[in-house]
């Protein structure tokens, strides 16, 4: 594939991929709704597809810049970015919606955990720092602590641990 | 798929990587010391001598010539109490002969060689005996209470004189680069033996020409004056000092070789000026100007092989330092390289895992969710392709066959790239155009490599369209025979190449592209470069970059196919 590819399909946030289930799901009042900003399509496709089978609605981004842009910025109630991204970082995503006074709670993933970067990212307001790959009762247990109540299960997810 | 290209690319850097590390290893102490046949190329008895040095030692030899001219008229003037500079003289000559042998020594030490030593201890025992000649020298030490017969000197200087003589001349003739001529063992204890010898040496010289002063034949008459007994001494020193001029002119000169045949010559115009020009009358002119023309001959060759061998030194240092950097940027290079490999296959490995989990839970639901679970198994199935794709990429790197060359038509190659990047034009709204040669373009290629060349071409080529917005995006590639040579061209209207970046695009690891790995360009440079050709960039008018490439055309020489 040819580098511009990825960025074209970027500007198409996955949300509407028309995967199965998913209008059933979004048109769920109370549940929340997770953004996920990963460059690397298919982790993307897969983290969104998790997050989902976890029972949140989800919608990927391609990159900090086309999520910035998006009109649904205000119904996210999560945020989960790649640490290492062309362009904004995923700190660089949190700290620019910090500044503007939007308040996203904000997960943090790599697949390159760093002591030192996982401190300084929780002292600037980052919820949690997780590790690719995504393990599913991780991620559970990171999202419902980042938005802070445990109310926020997934809907119809039947094994909540 | 943007960065596995970037590994198919196989070429000489990888190649290499065959040989064991450890190997290197072994081989590295020595490696920048040594030359085919296992000499020391930098040090002074196997360097050859460059046209300044023999400027050098001619130049001193004239000069010496001259200052015989000068003295030889005054030769046989005598100079009453110059007996008093005879220490000085002594000292001067000792520090010289003995600084120059712990400089043979040195070098000794790491040539191992036996001719080597044997000048060293030459150098030695001409230096040692300067001593006791000076302190039984009539006249000079005498308030010391030192009287000796005057018998005792001459007999020191005839030994020193035919004994320095007689070993550069055996130097001379067994410095063969005989195989027998290296010395194995402990250096240090060789050294230390040899100099034990030549004090032992020395003290028995001297205690003989002590002991047996009246009882071996006389050769002086008086304090000043030679018996007809003498003569012997200048005449053998003459014929020694000519042969070994000889030998050591026959053969091929080292810079060592030509310095001491400067010594030799000056040792000859030294018996000259003090046994037949001074009449071998101590203190004389010609005997003075003997002894101070050879010192200050003997001092200009030691600070001369003082500087050589310290410049040797800085240059073996040097290159000793460039090889070590040298490894270093190549493990460097290598980290860098297996962090992108192990990014690569990483990247799908976790994205398997995430979709397999989310699969399992579509499929724990209470109501199992069969079509989500099938997609995410989809998307495990594609990042398994992706995966494995890497890894044949890599393996590729490290084919045997990428030396086998075979007839390969170009054009041919280039249309069927073309057609495969199709989807990938469509997908970045390129349109790709071809102005191919009408007639065939052989070339003796690896089919492989020289698509893998094409391929990143174009591919960078699409690329660098994909910010463009204001005009067409057109890739373009065009092949033609030019002189003996295939020229292939691919242009894009892109923004170009900045010239700040230039001169860097062919190095390792730098790219412009975000996930590039930063290797295309110079695998593929290397796989032209390999085949023969070459591979350069210039700019496109009015705006854009074009790459060209040419390879021999027509069936392989056989020196290339031989490779």
């Amino acid at each position: 594939m040819v580098c511009a590819a990825p960025k074209l399909r970027c500007r198409h946030p996955d949300e509407t991929s028309g995967s199965t289930g998913l209008g059933k799901v979004s048109r769920m009042p109370g549940v929340l709704m997770i953004a996920i900003v990963d460059d690397d399509e298919s982790a993307r496709e897969a983290a969104v597809d998790l997050v989902k089978a976890l029972g949140f609605r989800a919608s990927g981004f391609g990159s900090a810049a086309s999520f910035l842009e998006s009109e649904d910025l205000s119904r996210m109630d999560c945020l989960i970015a790649d640490v290492r991204m062309p362009g904004m970082s995923g700190l660089d995503l949190h700290l620019t919606l910090a500044g503007s006074g939007v308040a996203i709670p904000t997960i943090l993933m790599t697949a390159y955990p760093d002591e030192y970067a996982r401190r300084q990212a929780l002292v600037v307001g980052v919820k949690r720092y997780i590790r690719k790959p995504l393990e599913p009762e991780e991620l559970l247990s990171c999202i419902r602590a980042a938005v802070g109540h445990a109310a926020a299960s997934g809907n119809g997810d039947p094994q909540p641990s | 798929m943007a960065g596995w290209r970037c590994f198919q690319n196989s070429a000489k850097p990888f190649i290499r990587l065959r040989r064991p590390i450890t190997d290197r290893r072994e081989e590295e102490p020595d490696a920048p010391m040594t030359d085919a046949t296992g000499r020391h190329p930098f040090l002074l008895t196997t360097a050859a001598p460059n046209r300044r040095q023999r400027r050098l030692a001619w130049g001193i030899l004239a000069a010496l010539a001259c200052a015989l001219l000068v003295a030889a008229p005054f030769a046989r003037l005598i100079l009453p109490g110059t007996e008093i500079v005879i220490p000085a003289y002594a000292a001067a000559a000792f520090l010289v002969e003995i600084l120059t042998s712990a400089l043979l020594f040195a070098l000794f030490s790491v040539d191992r060689s036996r001719s080597v030593l044997l000048l060293a201890t030459g150098y030695l025992l001409s230096g040692l005996l300067v001593l006791p000649w000076a302190l039984t020298f009539p006249g000079v030490f005498t308030p010391l209470g030192l009287d000796p017969d005057i018998q005792v000197t001459p007999l020191i200087a005839a030994v020193r004189r035919l004994g320095f003589a007689g070993i550069i001349l055996a130097y001379a003739l067994a410095k063969k680069g005989r195989p027998g001529d290296r010395i194995r063992g402990p250096v240090g204890r060789v050294i230390a033996g040899r100099v034990a010898l030549v004090l032992a040496g020395a003290a028995g010289i001297v205690l003989l020409a002590v002991l047996g002063a009246g009882r071996l034949p006389a050769f002086m008459q008086d304090a000043r004056n030679v018996t007809p007994l003498w003569s012997v001494v200048p005449a053998a020193s003459v014929a020694l000092y000519s042969a070994g001029l000889a030998a050591l002119w026959t053969r091929s000169r080292s810079t060592l070789d030509l310095w001491l045949m400067v010594v030799l010559g000056t040792l000859l115009i030294e018996i000259l000026l003090i046994s037949y020009l001074g009449g071998a009358t101590r203190l004389s002119v010609g005997w003075w100007a003997g002894r101070f023309f050879g010192l200050a001959s003997a001092s200009v060759v030691l600070l001369v092989l003082l500087s050589e061998t310290t410049t040797l030194l800085a240059r073996l240092a040097r290159s000793v330092r460039s090889e070590r950097l040298a490894r270093e940027s190549r493990l460097t290079a290598m980290e860098a390289l297996s962090a992108s490999i192990a990014h690569e296959i990483n990247q799908p490995l976790a994205s398997m895992v995430t979709s397999a989990s989310a699969g399992l839970r579509w499929l724990d639901k209470d109501v199992p969710r069969v079509g989500e679970a099938r997609s995410a198994l989809e998307r495990v199935v594609r990042d398994g392709h992706r995966a494995r794709d890497t890894v044949d990429g890599i393996r590729n790197l490290f084919r045997t066959d990428t030396r086998e060359r075979v007839p390969v038509d170009l054009n041919r190659l280039i249309e069927g790239i073309v057609r495969r990047s199709e989807e990938e034009t469509r997908l970045g709204q390129v349109s790709i155009e071809t102005r191919l040669q009408q007639s065939p373009l052989p070339v003796t290629a690896n089919p492989l490599q020289m698509e893998q060349v094409v391929s990143n071409l174009v591919a960078n080529a699409v690329d660098a369209l994909s910010t463009v917005t204001d005009r067409p995006r057109i890739v373009r590639v065009t092949t033609r025979s030019q002189g003996g040579s295939a020229l292939v061209t691919v242009e894009d209207t892109g923004p170009g190449i900045a010239a700040d970046i230039r001169d860097r695009i062919f190095d390792p690891f730098f790219s412009t592209k975000p996930e590039g790995m930063g290797m295309g360009l110079m695998f593929s440079r290397s796989i032209v470069e390999d085949h023969g050709g070459r591979l350069w960039a210039s700019d496109n008018r009015p705006s854009g970059a074009v790459f060209h490439f040419t390879l021999p055309s027509g069936p392989a020489s056989g020196a290339e196919a031989g490779r």
